[in-house]
């Protein structure tokens, strides 16, 4: 008979793992809603559930395109789909996938520091961080990689042990199939490796080999995914062909209090303190692989190679591993004293001390993401025209409100927040932004007419961006108000203006 | 006396022993030289045997429909001063003249897949014996060509009439009969000819020779007199031909550093694969740290591999170059012992994945470029129109002056007129005019006759929409259309009306 034997830190770990995903489900079960770019994800799981397949070819999407990349987090949706409603699903699978996050970083700091108490505290610290809760409302494929990611770089790390190769390989594999952000993960191998050689400390044989297959087997595989985007957008693919006007909201300016705010002051400070130590006092391969991965994340945040919020989430988890680096040196410090009972002390100092250091930006984090879904208001007018227009008509709607046109009208788009592989993205976003502001309307006709569109629909979001309550050349002659509520939908008659 | 006897036979079998395997040796080595010049020879005919068998025109795109208009010009006038069609002075081209006397025994069609073919494998035969003359093993300069047979620039410039091709030819020539020669006349003599031969082809080219032929006399720690005084004639000739003449030196193939220019994946015209790229980076770590005696050589091709970001024809010799520590890197991979055979067989498979992927990358890119059939048929009708200037985009120039006989307003050549920038403002500001009296002027200022809208411009200028000067020829009176046929336009500009519509 097999016992198994469970022990006081695996409880731990356990209770704190409940604890934040039962926090995430908190905020998240009573919404009625998802963020506006999860609506593509929804589509997604909901396509391969009936499919097989996910939507490739998008009939919908900028009024019909071919858009290909990695699919593995939508059929894992898919997949939960079969067991619950999509949209129950499309919560859970994302707070379970963020709260698997605090195993990993357990693991990790465990094998860093060989200190239980150090990786709980760690493993407390990633999954309270308050970076972590900006995807709340989300249905981020980043739940899936960012666990993926430190998994790797734990198997990695402990490449030698036997069956640690093939569980890599596999890793390896799965992230590719579920997100591009593996790059990160590879350019901090070669920092990692760069670093290890300035010291003078021997490479590990297994670790360059499967550094040197995932470096092959990742750009091998981009490209072959992406290729065509290369092509078309050339070096802008890096920032995924975003329009300029919307470029700065997405890779925004770093600032340290955004930071600190970010990643929680005593992470940081604890992460800064490990840097330190790691390079000038003992040396530590594990430890190097981390700060690699955080100085890459941070070069990469500051270099606007990366959305804010993403790059922070990155270093603030390896901030986080860091961390327990250092409460692991505190602790062994403490012990060695003749006050040897502090050290309980100050592990409840070190997890008050977060909880107040983090507790404001948390909340703040919380309610921003909340507030993040579309009124209800829009969704009954997007559910009319499902209903009162023809399957093939072409709604207009902002290019962020794209994915909720698609999703829940079933219409097709002029744009999303896909941006990649469309060709002029910039005019086509300049033209859809002077649709809703325009005064003239032989040239609103002339677009409308460009992009072949049906009807337009004035959701109360865009009202308050435009600040408008009507479309101002919306006249009789060649609109008719279809829809009016606290959104607005117009059908567009196709009439010529000379 | 019996064992006497025996050792004799033992001596006479262990010779023969050794002369066989000397001779398989051989055998394989030539062997492998003749599989990698077959690929080569099978790459470069795939390019043509597809365009062809779609019914496209056998030169894909670009600069080969100028190089073939000028030879065909030649051919009737060998001494024009002027080109005919694009009303600019001509200043002679070796290169033009070596077409010329093929076209004097070949059909144009032979000309187009003999000469690039050709020179495409004797390039290769003489870069694998320098490669050898320079060290590098039997087996690794047979490698190499069969990386060479997959990087872009090689499968461009050897399958199209492209003088950067010839001068990479003419300079591999010339670097070699300047290392073979042993204080020959003969050879000195020919090397100075074909060295301004090549100056007049290509002043960068002509350069970056001199540059290789002096790094490698001091690698190889020969007199760099075996390479400045072959080069003493040309200059002199140059120079004399500068003061006296019509010929103006010029240092062409400079860019700006952009990504697009030097990755083929960002659509590079002469551009470096992106996993040959990282075998470079892989290839000259290993080199670098093995090999001291040679590190002259290595910091040398670095240099020119960063000079390369800003010079086009740099890049084609560098194409070259970082074959071999392509190879280097492979052949680290393959040999080196590895700790997880899985990911050896894995990296192995990828790195041959991608160098196939390079190859089809760019040979697809080849036989889906332009012109097909139906431009061909558009711009032969055109050439049986009145005289008058084309406006086209700037990469259909070459075609329509090829086709039609008549000048494009802008070609690939256009950048080298004083007023280019005047020209491409104008014209990139009157694809986008959707009024005539707006376009008017313009149009009146260089004289345009004739608009030329292909597929592509449609797409790329006007993203589908009938927009600008789209929009315009459309729907004004003031032009009148003289072809349409799937989805190519030509439209002629009558001030005044429609008549003889």
């Amino acid at each position: 008979m097999i016992t198994i034997k469970i022990t006081k830190e695996q409880i731990i770990l356990a209770l704190i793992f409940i604890l934040v995903l039962g926090t995430r489900l908190f905020f998240v079960l009573p919404e009625k809603g998802f963020s506006y770019d999860a609506y593509d994800a929804l589509r997604q799981a909901e396509h391969i559930k009936e499919t097989g397949v996910p939507l490739f070819k998008d009939p919908l999407s900028y009024s019909g395109r071919v858009f290909v990349f990695p699919p593995l987090f939508y059929y894992v949706l898919a997949g939960f789909s079969f067991l619950m409603p999509l949209e129950l699903a499309a919560k859970i699978v994302p707070s379970l996938a963020f709260a698997t996050l605090v195993i990993a970083v357990y693991l990790i700091a465990k094998h860093l520091t060989k200190n239980k108490t150090a990786a709980l505290i760690a493993a407390f610290f990633s999954g309270f961080v308050p970076i972590i809760f900006y995807s709340l409302g989300q249905i981020s494929v980043y739940s899936l990689s960012l666990p993926l990611i430190f998994f790797l770089s734990y198997t990695f790390l402990r490449i030698e042990e036997k069956g640690f190769a093939t569980i890599t390989i596999i890793l390896i594999i799965l992230l590719l199939l579920t997100h591009t952000s593996v790059f990160i993960m590879l350019i901090s191998f070669i920092i990692y490796f760069i670093i290890l050689k300035l010291e003078k400390q021997e490479l590990n044989k297994k670790e360059v080999e499967i550094a040197l297959f995932l470096f092959f087997l990742t750009i091998w595989f981009n490209l072959l995914l992406y290729k065509k985007a290369f092509f078309l957008h050339g070096i802008r693919f890096i920032w995924q062909n975003i329009p300029l006007p919307l470029l700065s909201s997405y890779f925004e300016d770093i600032s340290f209090l955004g930071v600190i705010s970010a990643v929680g002051v005593l992470s940081l400070l604890l992460g800064v303190y490990a840097t330190y130590h790691v390079f000038f006092k003992t040396k530590s391969q594990a430890a190097t692989l981390y700060i690699s991965f955080a100085f890459i994340s941070f070069i990469m945040l500051w270099f606007k190679l990366m959305p804010l919020k993403i790059g922070l989430l990155f270093l603030s988890i390896n901030l986080i591993i860091l961390s327990a680096y250092s409460i692991k040196t505190i602790l062994v410090s403490i012990s060695k004293t003749k006050t040897p009972w502090l050290s309980n002390i100050i592990v409840l100092l070190l997890v008050v001390l977060f909880i107040l250091t983090s507790i404001v930006p948390f909340v703040m984090t919380v309610k921003a993401e909340i507030t993040k879904s579309p009124p209800l208001d829009d969704i009954k007018a997007l559910e009319w025209i499902k209903n009162n227009t023809r399957e093939k008509a072409v709604v207009l709607g902002r290019a962020e409100e794209g994915f909720l046109i698609t999703y829940v009208s079933k219409r097709k788009n002029v744009a999303d927040q896909n941006f990649l592989m469309i060709n002029n993205i910039d005019q086509r976003y300049r033209d859809i932004n002077l649709l809703f502001t325009l005064r003239l309307k032989s040239e609103a006709v002339r677009l409308l007419n460009d992009y072949k569109i049906d009807y337009i629909f004035l959701s109360t979001q865009s009202m308050k961006e435009y600040n408008l309550t009507k479309l101002f050349y919306a006249d009789q002659d060649c609109f008719d108000l279809v829809y009016r509520n606290q959104a607005i939908v117009y059908k567009f008659l196709r009439c010529d203006v000379e | 006396m019996k064992n006497k006897g025996l050792d004799v036979t033992n001596i006479e079998t262990n010779v023969i022993n050794r002369k066989s395997a000397k001779e398989d040796e051989g055998k394989s080595k030539l062997k492998l030289l003749i599989f990698a010049l077959l690929i080569i020879t099978l790459v470069l005919s795939a390019v043509m045997i597809l365009r062809l068998i779609q019914n496209k025109p056998m030169l894909p795109a670009g600069e080969s429909y100028y190089n073939m208009r000028l030879a065909q010009e030649l051919k009737a006038d060998p001494f024009i001063i002027k080109d005919p069609v694009q009303n600019t002075p001509y200043q002679p081209n070796p290169y033009h003249y070596l077409l010329v006397l093929l076209l004097l025994m070949l059909s144009p069609q032979l000309v187009s897949i003999i000469t690039p073919l050709l020179l495409g494998i004797i390039s290769a035969i003489i870069f694998f014996k320098l490669l050898t003359l320079l060290g590098v093993r039997h087996r690794d300069a047979a490698y190499s060509l069969i990386i060479l047979a997959v990087s872009p620039a090689f499968i461009k410039l050897f399958t199209g009439l492209y003088l950067y091709g010839f001068v990479l030819f003419l300079s591999l020539l010339i670097i070699f009969l300047v290392i073979i020669s042993k204080k020959s006349k003969y050879t000195l003599v020919l090397s100075s000819l074909l060295l301004l031969v090549l100056a007049l082809a290509s002043l960068t080219g002509f350069i970056i020779t001199l540059a290789f032929l002096l790094i490698i006399c001091l690698a190889l720690k020969r007199k760099t007199r075996v390479a400045i005084v072959p080069a003493f004639p040309s200059i002199t000739v140059l120079v004399a031909l500068a003061l006296f003449s019509i010929y103006k030196p010029v240092l062409l193939g400079f860019h700006s550093f952009e990504f697009r220019n030097i990755l083929s994946v960002l659509g590079a015209d002469l551009g470096y694969d992106l996993f040959l790229i990282l075998l470079f980076f892989a290839g000259f770590m290993l080199l670098w740290s093995r090999n001291e005696e040679k590190k002259l050589l290595q910091l040398a091709v670095l240099i020119f591999f960063v000079i390369s970001f800003f010079n086009i024809v740099a890049r084609v010799y560098l194409s070259l170059v970082i074959t071999v520590y392509c190879v280097a890197a492979i052949t680290y991979f393959y040999n080196r012992k590895w700790e997880l055979e899985i990911i050896r067989t894995g990296t192995l498979l990828l790195i041959l994945s991608s160098l196939v992927f390079s190859l089809t990358s760019q040979v697809n890119l080849l036989v889906n470029a332009q012109p097909d059939k139906e431009i061909e048929n558009s711009l032969l009708s055109l050439k049986k129109l009145g005289a008058g200037i084309v406006l086209s985009a700037e990469d259909t120039g070459f075609i329509v002056e090829f086709y039609s006989g008549k000048q494009a307003l802008l070609d690939k050549n256009s950048f080298l007129t004083l007023n280019y920038k005047e020209i491409k403002n104008d014209t990139d500001r009157l694809f986008l005019i959707p009024r005539l009296k707006d376009a008017e002027p313009i149009i009146q200022k260089y004289e345009i006759r004739y608009v030329f809208i292909t597929p592509e411009m449609k797409q790329e200028i006007w993203i589908g929409r009938e927009e600008g000067l789209w929009f315009l020829v459309k729907n004004s009176d003031s032009f009148v259309r003289k072809y349409e046929y799937k989805n190519i336009e030509l439209w002629e500009y009558r001030p005044g009306g429609r008549a003889g519509v």
